[in-house]
């Protein structure tokens, strides 16, 4: 605590501890020092006027130290008349979270492609198409990909000009949904023999 | 050209406050000026001199025109005094300001000393009066400088001055 700004918070303390005895007033086995505003006004009357013309003086420090004891716990509650003691945090309205929600044809751009959006540039995306029955989109299916302003549908025909989506867009979290690679091999080893005879056929696709 | 508003302030000093500094803080030029002249008028009637003599007679100090300010020794404790500066052409006023000054720094420096002696012996509040005298001190230095401020009253101002000098030469007695 610096002796600036101990002087800054002695008055506050001052009749901080005023209003402490006032009250104690009500209470008969308050024990309060009944002159310790005046005690710290006087000693602050004093050094504040020193500090003024020499904010250097030597004698000041240990002085103000003095005083600091002199105001305790009024002091401690003086920070928060005078906003050294900490601070409050301000409230800030969170970013609302707008996934899921609805777009429809008539929310594209005039290419019938395109949607622009700030709210999902940046964001990893799944697409629900109301038509298709089941079916998510992600992106690197070929169905959409993602634009600088927004998206645009890649799914082959579509056209929301001509024709009437309702689409869900909702947000994933993480790197995105990558398809399930399917294996065509077919493993045959030394004591497996794949027989086919005349009747049978193998129809590999 | 004219001094638009001709006017002074004064100063004192943590490590000399018998030194007052004399500030000429008028607005605007008169080239035709040549001196001014303090007239530090006491409560008492006397007029002190620069060293710190008093006399009963109105006697001046003066002041080179061309200093912007001016230090002079005028006191030995703390003073309340009506100080008239006069700006002249040769030995005709042009211009004069009258106020009343409070030095009062030497009582302050007392009660630095006073809060040093509780920091170094705590035990020294102890005493039966001290604090009252200590309030008592405080107040008179209160009552001084709004006396002056509000009250323009030299006597006032002068006589609280003076009771904190008995508390002062009589420190063994009161702290």
């Amino acid at each position: 605590m610096t002796t600036s700004e101990i002087l800054t918070l002695a008055p506050a303390s001052s009749y901080l501890a005023a209003n402490a005895i006032d009250k104690g007033q009500l209470f008969p086995r308050n024990k309060l020092n009944p002159i310790l505003p005046q005690q710290i006004y006087a000693v602050y009357f004093i050094l504040n006027k020193i500090h003024t013309l020499d904010p250097t003086n030597p004698a000041l420090y240990p002085c103000a130290q003095y005083l600091w004891e002199l105001m305790g716990r009024y002091g401690i509650a003086a920070q928060g008349l005078t906003g050294n003691g900490g601070s409050v945090p301000s409230p800030t309205t969170p970013t609302q979270n707008v996934f899921p929600f609805y777009i429809t044809s008539a929310d594209f751009e005039s290419d019938g492609v395109s949607y622009n959006n700030p709210d999902i540039v940046g964001v990893n995306l799944e697409l629900f198409p109301n038509q298709l029955n089941q079916q998510f989109w992600y992106a690197g299916q070929g169905l959409f990909v993602y634009t600088s302003t927004g998206i645009t549908i890649t799914y082959p025909g579509f056209d929301a000009n001509t024709q009437d989506w309702t689409i869900r867009i909702d947000q994933v979290f993480g790197n995105g949904v990558t398809p399930p690679v399917t294996t065509n091999d077919l493993l045959i080893n030394d004591t497996d023999s794949l027989l086919i005879n005349s009747i049978d056929s193998l129809l590999i696709s | 050209m004219a001094l638009t508003n001709a006017n002074f302030s004064t100063s004192e000093s943590l490590g000399t406050p018998s030194n007052i500094t004399f500030t000429d803080t008028s607005q605007g030029v008169d080239n035709t000026l040549t001196v001014r002249k303090i007239y530090v008028r006491l409560a008492n009637g006397s007029y002190v001199l620069s060293g710190g003599a008093e006399t009963t007679t109105r006697t001046a100090i003066d002041w080179n025109i061309n200093d912007v300010s001016t230090t002079l020794t005028l006191i030995s404790q703390s003073t309340t005094a009506s100080v008239q500066v006069d700006w002249l052409a040769g030995s005709t006023i042009v211009y004069t300001k009258t106020a009343l000054q409070t030095w009062d720094l030497y009582d302050y420096l007392f009660g630095l000393e006073l809060i040093q002696s509780q920091t170094a012996t705590p035990s020294i509040i102890q005493d039966s009066s001290y604090y009252s005298s200590f309030f008592q001190f405080i107040t008179n230095i209160w009552n001084a400088e709004t006396a002056n401020t509000y009250g323009n009253d030299l006597y006032s101002s002068q006589a609280s001055l003076n009771r904190n000098q008995y508390l002062i030469n009589n420190s063994d007695l009161f702290f």
